[in-house]
């Protein structure tokens, strides 16, 4: 058996997820572009700064997310739909808002339901943030891990 | 009719078949050509480990380093088997479909010098010898032609030039040891799993691994980084490039062409093999040789076989067997996160395994067996990235602080099982697609039969029974092959028998209607064996083919 290669996994997470046909006629063109505040302060929600690592925004992860997005252009088509929803839910744009009414945004975006833009922008956001906050370096301190497998490894023992 | 060529044989394909014959014929003084289709890789430079974003990064791909596939039919789904759904807490179902899909990575596997050792984590398996009897013991499937007695020999061999280590319990699979490296340590999941598996009636032990626990031919010592499918920088995971390949090599006998893709093979009019031709550097080629070996593995392999045959009906192919009966792998997998449990991201992947329910019948109902195997590093649970996208859900600070408390708990178990041929599953040649060179696609067709889904029922209800006798709460990830076509191992597509009527191959490898062309690859399989790897013994049978080939 094999690892599991995180890339094509995450490429086809996607491709999956945009391309059920009930979800794809959501994807219409959407009116305007990603707005990149909007998402850098939605995934400083998800990952915010903390004593030990920063927030997602001052290691860049939303211009990650979205330059991965030009390799799924479905998922970029959710990505400007999914911001331009998130504008519409206070007074102002979402960069904007107060941090509890952020919060109390995004909280409701997780318990809703996955076949419409809010829940799949959370599931779909969630995984590409994760995994490019995570791959930086600035991301893991406070784990149990050296800072690539090699070339030190894991002699034993461990306990 | 005389060929005229600089080389004794020519191998098409560079994995663990075509590496070991060229091993073995080289140092019986032949001179062997390899032809590989894809290309080389530089473990010093290609391999991702010492990088900051490790976790994103797989096996690497390289142009060609994949074959031409496609798939048909791959079976439909009955709701009734519903609970075999893949999913995890982070994604929820990952398959939402009527019918049976091909995986992300579907048929997986690398084109390449090293071929798909390259990316294996190094499991070194004998078949169980009831394994090889299976229409004589269980009136299904097919008989292999040889004993594993005949086999055993090879095995020793392969095992001694490799550099195996592990520690099994004596049985008939292995009446002598000595010849094997110290047994690795056992990580902490893999204690837990030994330990629940004892509670509930299994037997597990050490794994053989083909994995250094002492330097040999100055390849170093593993170091326990779990990341061997990613590529093993250091030398020390047995994949054929720097085993049989650099000692074939150093012999000043082998040659090796990589990004050679050999497009059909040519027939003499003495009804042998002539030669072979290809595209290299986007040239064209055609190669003369007194012996042709494929070893292209179970889907490239009848492929090239199909491919040849302008008449349609393929070469070596008077059985009407060739891509015939293959068989995948059945696999599953569950996995959590274990309270208590620290450091699980640290070790040898499939270190501890059980073969308690291997035997074929085994099974209470099913023909055919599985293994156990401890997976948390082999499925890729060894990182942040790998935990917060499939076994944690959640956001925000706490869920930050959570996931640093989590690292190291994770606990996988995997089951590994055996499919039965059935005609509904085969290789074909794609009607509607070529690729660059123009040959038609291998077409995998693979449905999953009353037998397998009961196979893979056990498996998972097994597997979940681990986890649960552990301590794991609730598991946070299943997978398996019921929604997702996703195998690594492939067999049977030009099996071997005594009857050329029933059989593409004899028992040495060599086709029954062409007396110098050999396959040595898994596509020789009769059957697959109860979930083993299956690289060491294709490797056996390749010094066995050799040998007999020089005689």
């Amino acid at each position: 058996m094999l690892s599991i290669s995180r890339r094509r996994v995450l490429l086809n997470a996607l491709a999956t997820s945009l391309s059920a046909p009930a979800f794809a006629q959501q994807l219409v063109a959407p009116p305007v572009g990603i707005d990149a505040q909007t998402l850098a302060a939605y995934l400083d929600v998800l990952l915010p700064a903390d004593d030990l690592s920063p927030a997602a925004s001052a290691l860049g992860i939303e211009a990650d997310v979205i330059d991965f997005a030009g390799q799924v252009p479905q998922f970029g088509q959710l990505l400007a739909l999914g911001t331009a929803w998130l504008n519409t839910t206070g007074q102002g744009p979402f960069h904007s808002l107060s941090t509890g009414d952020q919060g109390r945004v995004v909280a409701w975006m997780q318990a809703a339901d996955r076949s419409f833009i809010p829940g799949r922008f959370f599931l779909l956001v969630r995984l590409t943030g994760m995994e490019f906050y995570y791959s930086h370096p600035d991301a893991n301190a406070g784990f149990d891990l050296n800072p690539a497998p090699q070339p030190a490894g894991y002699p034993p023992p461990w306990q | 009719m005389a060929v005229e060529s600089p080389y004794d044989a020519v191998i098409v394909g560079s994995g663990a078949g075509g590496a070991a014959a060229a091993w073995r014929l080289c140092t019986h003084g032949l001179n062997v050509l390899i032809l590989e289709a894809g290309p080389r890789f530089d473990p010093a430079t290609d391999y991702p480990l010492t990088n900051p974003d490790w976790e994103r990064r797989p096996f690497p791909a390289k142009p060609g380093s994949t074959g031409a596939v496609s798939y048909g039919d791959l079976g439909v789904l009955e709701e009734a088997d519903a609970n075999l759904a893949s999913w995890n807490t982070a994604r929820g179902k990952h398959v939402n479909s009527a019918v049976r899909v091909p995986s992300a990575a579907g048929y997986s596997h690398v084109q390449g010098v090293g071929g798909s050792t390259l990316h294996y984590v190094g499991e070194a398996h004998r078949l169980h010898p009831n394994a090889m009897r299976l229409r004589t013991e269980h009136g299904a499937g097919a008989d292999w032609p040889l004993s594993f007695s005949d086999l055993e020999p090879f095995y020793v061999a392969c095992e001694t030039e490799i550099g195996v280590a592990g520690a099994p319990a004596a049985g008939p699979r292995w009446p002598a040891v000595d010849h094997l490296q110290p047994a690795h340590p056992l990580s902490t999941s893999a204690r837990v799993l030994r330990d629940a598996g004892a509670r509930l009636g299994m037997v597990w032990e050490t794994n053989t691994r083909a994995a250094l626990s002492v330097s040999k031919d100055d390849r170093p010592i593993c170091n326990y980084c779990g990341n061997c499918a990613r590529g093993c920088p250091l030398g020390d995971k047995g994949s054929v490039d720097v085993t049989f390949l650099r000692k074939a090599e150093a012999t000043g006998r082998l040659t090796i062409h990589s990004g050679a893709q050999v497009t059909r093979v040519i027939m003499g009019p003495d009804g042998r093999v002539r030669a072979v031709s290809g595209v290299r550097d986007g040239a064209g080629f055609e190669q003369e040789t007194p012996i042709l070996i494929l070893a292209g593995g179970a889907v490239q392999t009848p492929r090239l076989l199909l491919a040849s045959d302008t008449k349609g009906g393929g070469l070596a192919n008077s059985s009407g067997q060739v891509g015939r009966n293959f068989m995948e792998t059945l696999t599953w997998t569950s996995a959590g996160l274990l309270p208590g449990l620290s450091s699980s991201h640290k070790g040898l992947p499939a270190d501890a395994v059980s073969w308690t329910f291997n035997a074929p019948g085994a099974v209470d109902g099913v023909v055919g067996g599985c293994r156990f195997t401890a997976s948390t590093l082999e499925t890729g649970l060894m990182g942040p990235v790998a935990y917060a996208s499939r076994v944690m859900d959640g956001y925000g600070a706490a869920f930050k602080a959570q996931l640093r408390r989590a690292m190291g708990s994770a606990i996988a178990v995997s089951a590994t099982g055996e499919t039965i041929p059935d005609e509904r599953s085969f290789v074909a040649l794609d009607p509607d697609r070529v690729d660059a060179a123009g040959v038609p696609f291998a077409q995998i067709n693979s449905v999953l039969t009353d037998n397998s889904l009961a196979l893979l029922r056990f498996m998972a209800g097994q597997c979940r029974a681990l986890l649960a006798e552990a301590g794991v709460p609730e598991p946070g990830e299943e997978t398996g092959v019921w929604d997702s076509f996703n195998a690594t191992h492939v067999f049977g597509t030009c099996r071997m028998g005594t009857e050329p009527a029933q059989a593409v191959v004899d028992a040495h490898g060599r086709a029954h209607d062409i007396d110098n062309l050999f396959v040595a690859d898994a596509s020789v399989f009769p059957s697959s064996g109860g979930g083993e790897a299956p690289s060491l013994t294709i490797q056996a049978l390749a010094l066995r083919m050799a040998d007999r080939l020089v005689q």
